[in-house]
């Protein structure tokens, strides 16, 4: 039988916000233990939440971004269970009534366009953090996370493989980031997913039963998660077993899924609305306002770069990854007047490799937008060769200097004078006399031997361009 | 029917969130609990309830249950439900780290405590 | 102690007597009174001091009313440095390190703080014999209960051992205290006290409020108390009205509406003849009668033993032994930590309310007891949204009998749960009410409950002082040995 998969993500997003959702806590990650929770965070007996303006107008930039209905009127509820890093007993959240509702977000995969159905998402806290065996055999808490905002995102189930599920994350990676809602770090935990899983015979129309996996904590664990899971019902539906709705825990180690079934007794939520705070209500101002400071969005971008740039939908798609990426492309392009698709294939190349080695941000780069820029008006005006430039770029890299003291301290100018470029010619042939015969007696397939020799006698700086023609007429003379 | 009732009454591990268990009409709603409720919603509430105490508070929450259940009485079909004094909009604050109290003095209120965290028996997962 | 507030204030301001004085004159009488058990804390040594630098800023000019006036906090609003236990084990060591926003404002203010009053578990009781603390006694009777969740504030009013205290009312736990003890007790709008600090039993319907004499009283209290609060969500922005200055005028053209449901079955008729006869006085005094209807409200006390334990299962989540409180000697695990915990950290009455609340939201179930009773509170606001189109303030009685017996009622939740009937319904719809004392019936206070529009407390106030000087009930004294 053939089967189908049918995948649905919620992803939890710490939102940017300097304090804490419901507190004046500061959220900066990794500091000591419990110094960034204070009473509301630990709370204390009658302490009460104050909603951070930051938090809201981040969900609704989020829920614009995704062609989403803003609801006027969200109510937060209290999601009950008893849990150490749970301070209040509850955590705040947003149930039947959320602040974004109904959104969409395209996706490009290999070419083929789909639209995924975002069918909420809304603001809750986080909680803190358990850390097993951190004394003697007891489990300590740390309340630092307790309260930072997040916003869950939760996706229909429309995605029908892994390599869709893992496409559609990193859109919506790339689209927190560029809203500037979400810093999208995934080993910090800051960009989260969980995933529910399920499999039908093709052609099927109602869902099977669906597992949830947690702890898929970067896109190769998602792939690789929702593909063992799927393998894993498919094989108990095969074997005549049933599917059993529960929570999975992916274990990266041994690459599979295992049940979690202390999460599995009795959850009974309780939920009701938080009577601590009234429903939050949206004017149109607001969200006039929100999406009045909107930037542009990934998709947009893209369409502009292929249509402005001239760029491929591959190159478009990988250089506005980032919003600073994009950012960098075009401040190249701008900077040195330059063709869009070379600086394409230098940031695309030279650039992100240089960067993917070194395993350092863009913004850490050692060569500047300007400083590329500089490099690629040398390979315009001819005074360095394309290949020269490789090397003019690694020694930039290394020593953080601009192309032309590069170039000068090197010597590496391109020898474009004619009579220079024949007089070395001349002697590379004189050198050998075997393969000019062999040209000329039809043998063309040595010219690429005389190209090479030539600009190896150049040490690289000849202009290929003008080898090539003074080569071709003395040879043929 | 007898049976019906039984079924949604015990039904707590049976559904997940709120609502998937139909509601049960008013004539059907049983008015007593039992020691078994009991243990369920002592559980669910975290209490340390005895056996003698099981009994005595299975008394008294069925005579509690029987006061609530005279809301049956009005019908309220079409009634917006009013979950507190609708006297003001949610109010905002300002996105800016005002208080981050004093750790230490926050963390001296807990029964254990070791470098900086809260300790409690050891979890499972 | 047998000076209202108002006279003490007047007192000080002419030099009459100093801070220091009146605090000591407290603390011995707290002293004499022990057995009234009204105090969980007494805070002498900072008590003086406080008095003796209120005397200083007198002498210095300060002109504050509230300046050096003793009081006392019940022991629900978080205190730094005094411990604050809710009446409950769970809490009986705390001490939190903040000021409760009601704390700090009336320490702005330069009232002097005696201490912590006795209270009913987390304020749940209508008869202050839940607390870990013990149950404390009426001043009128000490064979009987002074009312509850607010019982040690108002046994320490009645007694002469403070002239005024705060208090809190979720379902009647100021006013129906206020009238077993015979004093004046006013629950503000919901909204207009900020709750930031005060420990919450349920967050929609708790209040904080003044408990005192007299009406006069409870205007200077209020005036210290309510306020907008930028940490509680629920705080109303409006500006306070000047409760003092609104003290002045009479009753004529007053519309005082009657609930006709409030003398069906179940209300003493000693108490019916006496809110009758208050009645009567209030007409005498300029005001009209105006029968009104309040037909929802036999449905308030179902409503409400759904909505706060429901809050209240919630709320009290937090008492976990994790981060602060008492936690449990012996445990297997942390399940039972949990368990053993809050097994032995609460009371009977707490534990309850507590799985009252967690069953009525529990899976099956929410819908057939939470929202239901969501819309009842719906229907409950309505009608005294109808009733004060035909009216501008309601009175009846505060409760439907006199204080009882000690024990008369610990068995049967129920019957306990009846005594605040007609309190009920004023925290459901977030109105102002207060309670005054109306007459005795055998020897024991009766209070009558004046009910406003949102926000109308300065009406209320008012009409309740307007009685006051035409009356002398809230000016008798209990028979103390």
């Amino acid at each position: 039988m053939e089967w189908e998969t049918v995948i649905g993500l919620e992803v939890h997003a710490q939102l940017s916000t300097r304090s804490k959702i419901f507190s004046g806590a500061p959220t900066a990650y990794g500091a000591p233990p419990n110094q960034q929770a204070n009473e509301i965070d630990i709370a204390l007996p009658g302490v009460l939440p104050v909603l951070n303006r930051e938090a809201v107008r981040m969900a609704v930039r989020f829920g614009l971004a995704v062609e989403a209905a803003i609801n006027h009127r969200s109510v937060f509820a209290r999601k009950n269970y008893f849990y150490p890093d749970l301070p209040k007993g509850y955590q705040i959240s947003q149930y039947e009534l959320p602040i974004v509702q109904n959104g969409r977000l395209q996706l490009d995969l290999d070419g083929e366009v789909c639209v995924i159905g975002i069918t909420r998402a809304h603001l809750e806290e986080d909680a803190g953090k358990s850390l097993h065996d951190a004394v003697d055999g007891m489990t300590g808490v740390d309340l630092n996370r307790a309260g930072t905002p997040l916003l869950e995102i939760v996706s229909e189930p429309d995605m029908r493989s892994a390599a869709q599920a893992v496409t559609y994350l990193k859109a919506l990676h790339t689209l927190v980031r560029y809203l500037e809602i979400c810093d999208g770090n995934m080993q910090e935990g800051s960009f989260r997913c969980d995933a529910n899983v399920s499999v039908r015979p093709r052609g099927e129309a109602r869902f099977g039963t669906r597992t949830e996996l947690k702890n898929i904590n970067s896109f190769r664990f998602v792939e690789r998660a929702i593909e063992y899971e799927a393998r894993r019902q498919i094989a108990v539906l095969e074997g005549g077993g049933s599917i059993r709705q529960e929570t999975r825990l992916y274990d990266a180690d041994r690459d599979e899924t295992r049940s979690m079934r202390s999460k599995e007794e009795a959850n009974d939520y309780r939920y009701f609305p938080d009577p601590d705070l009234p429903p939050l209500i949206l004017t149109p101002d607001f969200v006039a306002a929100v999406q009045a400071d909107m930037p542009e969005l990934p998709s947009a971008k893209r369409e502009r770069f292929c249509a402005d740039y001239g760029l491929s939908r591959y190159d478009a798609t990988l250089l506005t990854a980032t919003r600073e990426l994009a950012a960098y492309y075009e401040s190249v392009v701008a900077d040195g007047a330059l063709d869009p698709k070379l600086v394409a294939n230098w940031v695309a190349g030279e650039l992100l490799a240089h960067l993917n080695s070194a395993g350092l941000e863009l913004a850490a780069s050692r060569v500047s937008a300007s400083h590329l820029a500089g490099l690629l008006r040398r390979i315009r005006d001819n005074t360095i060769s394309g290949k020269i430039a490789k090397e003019v770029f690694e020694a930039m890299w290394t020593e953080g200097a601009d192309a032309d003291s590069v170039i000068a301290a090197r010597g590496l100018t391109q020898i474009t004078d004619d009579s220079a470029i024949e007089s070395i010619v001349d002697e590379v042939m004189a050198a050998h006399p075997k393969q000019v015969a062999q040209y000329r007696s039809g043998e063309e397939k040595v010219f690429g031997f005389f190209v090479g020799q030539v600009m190896k006698a150049s040490r690289g700086k000849a202009n290929p361009a003008k080898v090539n023609d003074i080569l071709k007429r003395k040879l043929s003379a | 029917m007898a049976l019906t009732v039984a079924i949604a009454f015990h039904g707590f591990n049976q559904s997940p969130k709120y609502g998937s268990v139909r509601p049960i009409s008013a004539e059907q709603r049983p008015a007593a609990l039992n020691q078994k409720d009991i243990e369920k919603i002592a559980h669910l509430a975290r209490l340390e309830v005895s056996g003698q105490e099981c009994a005595a508070y299975a008394a008294d929450l069925s005579r509690i249950l029987g006061l609530i259940e005279q809301m049956n009485a009005i019908a309220t079909d079409h009634v917006a439900p009013m979950a507190q004094p609708e006297t003001t909009p949610l109010r905002f604050r300002d996105d800016a780290v005002t208080q981050n109290g004093d750790p230490e003095r926050l963390l001296a209120l807990a029964p254990a405590s070791a470098h900086g965290l809260y300790l409690v028996p050891r979890v499972i997962e | 102690m047998s000076e209202t507030l108002a006279e003490l204030v007047r007192g000080l301001a002419a030099g009459r007597f100093s801070s220091v004085e009146l605090v000591d004159a407290c603390l011995a009488a707290i002293g004499r009174h022990r057995d009234l058990n009204a105090f969980i804390t007494v805070d002498a040594g900072a008590a003086r001091a406080a008095a003796a630098d209120a005397d200083r800023l007198r002498a210095g000019g300060g002109q504050a009313p509230l300046l050096g006036v003793p009081f006392a906090h019940k022991d629900i609003f978080c205190t730094a440095g005094v411990r604050t236990t809710c009446g409950s084990r769970m809490l009986a060591d705390f001490v939190a390190p903040y000021d409760a926003t009601v704390v700090e404002k009336l320490r702005a203010q330069g009232a002097v703080m005696l201490g912590k009053t006795n209270m009913d578990e987390f304020a749940m009781g209508s008869s202050n014999e839940t607390s870990h603390f013990g149950a404390v006694r009426n001043p009128w009777d000490p064979a009987r209960v002074p009312g509850g969740s607010s019982g040690g504030s108002a046994a320490a009013v009645a007694a002469g051992l403070v002239p005024a205290a705060t208090g809190t009312d979720t379902g009647g736990s100021i006013r129906q205290p206020a009238a077993f003890c015979g004093i004046t007790g006013l629950k503000p709008s919901y909204g207009r006290v900020s709750r930031y600090g005060m420990i919450a039993f349920a967050s929609s319907l708790d209040q904080a409020g003044p408990m005192a004499r007299s009406a006069e009283d409870c205007a200077y209290l209020l005036a210290a108390m309510a306020g907008f609060d930028e940490r509680d969500s629920t705080s109303h922005a409006r500006p306070v009205d000047d409760y003092v200055g609104g003290l002045a005028g009479d009753l004529k053209g007053l519309r005082v509406g009657v609930v006709r449901e409030h003398f069906g079955a179940g209300l003493d008729a000693a108490i019916g003849a006496a809110t009758h006869a208050a009645l009567a006085e209030l007409e005498r005094l300029g005001a009209t009668l105006v029968d009104v209807s309040l037909p929802n409200s036999a449905m308030s006390l179902p409503c409400y033993y759904v909505l706060a334990p429901a809050e209240a299962s919630s709320n009290l989540a937090r008492y976990d032994g994790v981060r602060y409180g008492y936690r449990a000697r012996d445990y297997r695990d942390l399940e039972d930590m949990y368990k053993k915990t809050r097994g032995q950290g609460f009371g009977a009455e707490v534990k309850r309310r507590i799985m009252v609340g967690t069953y009525a939201l529990s899976a099956g179930y929410y819908d057939a007891y939470y929202l239901k009773a969501l819309k009842l509170r719906r229907l409950v606001a309505d009608d005294f949204a109808r009733a004060f189109a035909h009216c501008d303030v309601i009175a009846g009685p505060t409760a439907p009998t006199t204080a009882f017996a000690l024990g008369a009622k610990s068995d049967d939740p129920v019957s306990m749960y009846m005594n605040d009937i007609y309190t009920i319904p004023v925290n459901l719809a977030g109105l102002p009410a207060l309670s005054m004392p109306a007459g005795f019936v055998e020897g024991l206070p009766v209070g009558l409950q004046l009910t406003g529009s949102y926000m109308d407390e300065a009406r209320l106030l008012r009409v309740a002082h307007r009685y006051q000087q035409a009356t002398d009930w809230h000016r008798r004294l209990p028979p103390l040995s």
